[in-house]
């Protein structure tokens, strides 16, 4: 076919009826002109008229045959479908606004779901080759720790391997103390080095970020601003460029802005790092190093050259470092890295997604079959008159996809809706900061939409259709009874029934478990009592406090100053608040027990540790095990002590902890956080064993070994801090006093981070009360749906045998009799269904074992009540038109049709 | 479909193929409606009987590929009926047609009447 008459056939679709009536005139002229000849000849009005018509043929087939060049005759067919579909659709509107509904709720769900999971996981990070990204890191091998941080010399042995890598960094976040205002106020900082820069591929809003030569040391102070930063301090004047401001007394220059919502590592101001390549130190492990894979080269590529380094720097430093031998280089992609905390609630919410919209088709499958086996007459009449089989076949898969476009379309513009409101349960600490907090639906989200909607509609239309064609349509057309009898579509419609009670029964069972679990949480021995507490930190700025007495000094005063405060009954300091660990970048030390000698080639005692002030732990009521903890002689004059917690007592010191000693080795982690081993080689006695407390924002997470050390034993160690106050009586109350006495010390510094503990571990909740809040609404809907699905097929077997009903009350069944017959099969679906669940949740809720806490997958009780509720639904939903069945009229169902 | 053929009729029946090229062939000599081309067809041809109703899906064909123009007009006798022209391209696409048919009989004559070859 020519192009020409494609288009023109592409025109005219539509324009069937215009160009018909044309056609018919034109032929109705050409018989008349062939009468006229006729006439001509000497026949009759009448013998001529006839003589042309049969000389002309079939007017009707040669109307349909020049009618098939107009347009395409397969979408006219398929128009002509849609349109018979909307009649349909329109004949039985009940059963058409609940598929819709049904599908509507599915797919919003899911282009929700996805929707967020595309701002927040996929695309948490915004910049262009984000998907290339990754850490490198030390994956310390028997241990199975990660050492996140790198020294610069190994920062230098990866930047080497520019075969696989295209751009490598260093990044370190630091807090800045900005002094340009009338007081002081604490920035998230991020240092890192130039390299980083053109891995970003986004260029600044306003000027330009640093260059190579800015970036070594003695370069000039420069620092790139967030646009967040630039509006909040600059009203956006767009003439900063060139301005300073000084962060920790140093006057930096400003020479560029970065575009909205484009964070780097959380920092509001980026600087240069300005390494010192020339000092080489591989034991002062404090920076990330970041690297773009070059395109095309996969992590696993990238790995194994990561390791064959690796091996070479075992053996190169074999005498110096030893501890080479023990740790391989690995990537970690940062996008993973930064949406890690979210990854398990999203992988059981898609797969609550997924069975929501299996679920919604399964009922809407049976809702269909319904309608096909009480359509079996009209199919028999249409098939009767030369439907073929496909054609009808196809009619039914038109009609559920003009349904589920239909419901496809109220979901989109329910999504569009709720996807905004569902994002704001996400609690801010699970978001990676270069999340656009605009999320809104986008081009894949409706692309997927569209995908799950035909796909729905394809699902939930072939079993209608397959029973249509393969029932006996002749019968059907001359019975009535077979509507109503055990055919094979109500035998696939019983197993769809089972089907969905028992994926009901799995959703759940994994909701009820979700919702335990987090019970569990909420009231789990934390190691610490959170009521009651208020927290907040503060970094004690270097320009001020210069050396350990000066900060030894800003403690003892600040916590004596603390206590006066009426209703504070403690107050404590620590280096870690409770739940303060990070994930990711926990700051430890390797230790040497003593009497526990390292077997060769074996890998070093490990523990997490804090620097604390004698009253943190009655204040954060973390109780004593054995020995004491620390008091006002613990100082800088006497012998080091350490309290250690349960788990490290129980690990290193099988024995009994009091009394034994064990001595620093290297340290892993943020030097703002600590300052370099100094004292390594002293032994540190142990005095005190202390209850287990939860360590890291993941509660559930198994807690590490770790020890205390007495911050007036090292003072110059606790420069950044945090307060735990333990109050009488609500703690917000006092909020106003504690600042004021931080102001009273010095007007200068600043606090942060202040709240109360309880909003702390709640915070820690708050990903799993996002899972869980979801799980509940899933669950809800699934219940819902198979509510409906029962009391439709109940219905509908209600409708279909009316006569048989009729007939049995006019012989003299009793109420009762006939409740039993309508009912009987659905509780035997129920029944099955039930049995069929229980044995696949055991299976299923093992999956959403990660996410659980204090519960077992099989835990009985829950099982047991969840498919009680189920049954006790499924009994109502069947019991309901059951009372339809009752008030049957037997004189109206017995009159003939 | 096509008219019974009655045992009277025993006139050639067209090819597959060739309605196309004889009815851009009978509007070089001006616009006519359906029943023109078809009764020219059958009177120059005098052995070729055309089924009227074939005609109106090739018409359909020709003016989608721009060869041929329909307007309404009155016929000889006063009847309103639709009067076809060839357009340029229509022009165009009869030479080309018609020297490939040349080509085409002249083959086809050459295999169905050899000159018989020397033994």
């Amino acid at each position: 076919m020519s192009w020409r008459r494609t288009v023109a056939r592409l025109l005219g679709i539509g324009r069937r009826d215009t160009r018909d009536a044309e056609l018919r005139t034109e032929i109705e002229a050409h018989v008349a002109l062939l009468a006229d000849e006729y006439r001509r000849d000497g026949l009759s009005d009448e013998a001529a008229c006839a003589r042309a018509r049969r000389a002309f043929g079939n007017v009707t087939a040669t109307r349909e045959r020049t009618a098939d060049a107009w347009a395409f005759p397969a979408a006219e067919t398929f128009l002509q479908d849609v349109r018979y579909a909307g009649r349909m659709i329109r004949r039985a509107p009940g059963i058409s606004l609940v598929v819709i509904a049904i599908v509507a709720i599915a797919i919003s769900a899911s282009t929700a779901l996805y929707s967020l999971a595309d701002a927040c996981i996929i695309h948490a990070i915004r910049y262009p080759a984000a998907d290339r990204w990754v850490a490198v890191r030390a994956r310390k091998a028997e241990q199975r720790t990660f050492q996140n941080f790198s020294p610069v010399p190994e920062l230098m042995d990866v930047e080497r391997l520019t075969d696989v890598f295209e751009h490598v960094g260093a990044i370190i976040g630091t807090g800045f103390t900005l002094r340009d205002g009338t007081s002081p106020e604490p920035v998230a900082g991020t240092r890192t080095t130039a390299a980083v820069i053109p891995m970003l591929a986004v260029p600044p809003l306003l000027g330009r970020t640093f260059t190579e030569e800015e970036d070594r040391p003695g370069g000039s102070a420069v620092v790139v601003l967030s646009s967040e930063f630039w509006a909040r301090h600059f009203n956006r004047d767009p003439s900063v460029l060139g301005r300073p401001i000084n962060l920790d007394g140093v006057p930096r220059t400003i020479i560029g802005v970065m575009p909205p919502n484009y964070s780097l590592w959380g920092g509001e101001v980026w600087v240069p790092l300005q390494l010192d390549r020339v000092h080489l130190d591989r034991g002062a492990r404090e920076y990330w190093i970041i690297a773009v894979l070059r395109p095309g080269v996969t992590q696993a590529t990238a790995d194994a050259r990561l390791a064959t380094l690796s091996r070479q720097m075992a053996i190169d430093y074999r005498l110096t470092d030893p501890q080479y031998a023990q740790q391989r280089y690995e990537t970690w992609s940062v996008t993973e890295a930064v949406t890690a905390g979210l990854k398990p609630a999203f992988l059981a919410l898609s797969v609550a997604v997924i069975l929501l919209l299996l679920l919604a088709c399964i009922n809407i499958a049976t809702l269909l079959l319904a309608r096909a086996v009480s359509r079996a007459r009209e199919l028999s009449v249409r098939a009767a008159i030369g439907a073929g089989r496909g054609r009808l076949v196809r009619q039914f898969l038109t009609e559920s996809i003009v349904l589920s476009c239909l419901g496809g379309a109220a979901g989109v513009i329910l999504a569009v809706w709720t996807t905004p409101l569902v994002f704001h349960l996400i609690p801010p600490d699970y978001l990676s900061s270069t999340v656009d907090p605009a999320v809104h639906v986008n081009a894949r989200a409706l692309l997927l939409a569209l995908a799950g909607t035909i796909l729905t509609g394809i699902l939930f239309g072939a079993l209608p259709a397959s029973v249509a064609a393969g029932s006996n349509l002749a019968a059907s057309l001359k019975t009535r009874a077979v509507a109503g009898g055990p055919g094979s579509g109500r035998r696939v419609q019983r197993l769809l029934l089972i089907a969905e009670v028992a994926l009901v029964l799995v959703v759940l069972a994994s909701a009820a478990l979700t919702i335990v679990s987090y019970r569990r949480l909420q009231t789990a021995d934390l190691g610490f009592v959170p009521d009651h507490v208020l927290t907040f930190s503060f970094t004690l700025p270097i320009e001020v406090y210069r050396n350990g007495d000066a900060i030894a000094a800003y403690h003892e005063d600040l916590l004596s100053r603390l206590r006066r405060i009426p209703d504070v009954v403690a107050a404590g300091e620590t280096s870690v608040l409770p739940l303060g660990y990070r994930t990711v970048d926990v700051t430890t030390y390797d230790i040497d027990v003593e009497g526990r000698p390292v077997r060769p080639g074996g890998v070093p005692d490990n523990a997490n540790f804090r620097i604390v002030s004698p009253e943190f732990f009655a204040a954060a009521g973390t109780p004593l095990v054995a020995g004491r903890t620390f008091d006002r002689t613990d100082d800088g004059t006497k012998a080091p002590v350490a309290v250690v917690n349960e788990t490290m007592a129980r690990m290193y010191f099988p024995d009994g902890a009091v009394g034994r000693a064990f001595r620093l080795r290297e340290r892993f982690g943020r030097r703002d956080l600590v300052a370099p081993v100094r004292s390594a080689t002293a032994p540190i006695t142990v005095v005190g064993v202390v209850h287990d407390a939860k360590q890291t924002s993941v509660i559930d997470a198994p807690v590490r070994p770790e020890f205390f050390l007495a911050l007036a034993q090292r003072p110059a160690d606790a420069r950044a801090m945090a307060v735990v106050l333990r109050t009488t009586r609500d703690p917000e109350a006092v909020a106003g006093a504690v600042r004021r006495v931080v102001r009273e010390i010095d007007p200068g510094q600043r606090i942060a981070d202040f709240r109360t503990l309880e909003e702390s571990v709640s915070i820690s909740l708050g990903s799993r009360r996002l899972t869980l809040l979801l799980l509940s609404f899933f669950a809800a809907v699934s219940l819902a749906l198979a509510a409906l699905g029962l009391y439709a097929a109940t219905s509908h077997g209600v409708a279909q045998r009316t006569r048989e009903i009729g007939i049995r009350m006019a012989l003299g069944a009793d109420a009762r009799r006939v409740v039993h017959l309508v009912v009987r099969d659905g509780l035997r679906v129920t029944a099955l269904g039930l049995a069929a669940g229980a044995i696949a949740s055991v299976g299923a809720t093992r999956l959403v074992s990660a996410q659980l806490y204090g519960v077992s997958p099989t835990d009985p009780t829950v099982l047991g009540s969840v498919a009680a509720l189920l049954g006790l639904v499924s009994i109502v939903a069947a019991l309901l038109p059951a009372r339809r069945a009752v008030k049957v009229d037997p004189l109206i169902a017995l009159k003939p049709e | 479909m096509a008219a019974k053929k009655t045992a009277a009729d025993s006139r050639l029946e067209l090819m597959q193929g060739t309605l196309d090229m004889l009815v851009l062939k009978t509007l070089v000599w001006g616009p006519t409606h359906g029943h023109g081309i078809a009764t020219a067809i059958e009177r120059m041809s005098a052995d070729l009987r055309v089924d009227h109703g074939s005609l109106y899906p090739a018409l359909q064909r020709l003016q989608q590929e721009g060869w041929i123009v329909g307007e309404w007009g009155t016929s000889d006798n006063n009847r309103k009926a639709k009067f076809y022209r060839l357009t340029a391209a229509g022009r165009r696409h009869l030479h080309a047609e018609s020297s490939r048919w040349d080509r085409l009989v002249a083959a086809i004559g050459r295999v169905m009447q050899p000159t018989p070859a020397a033994e």
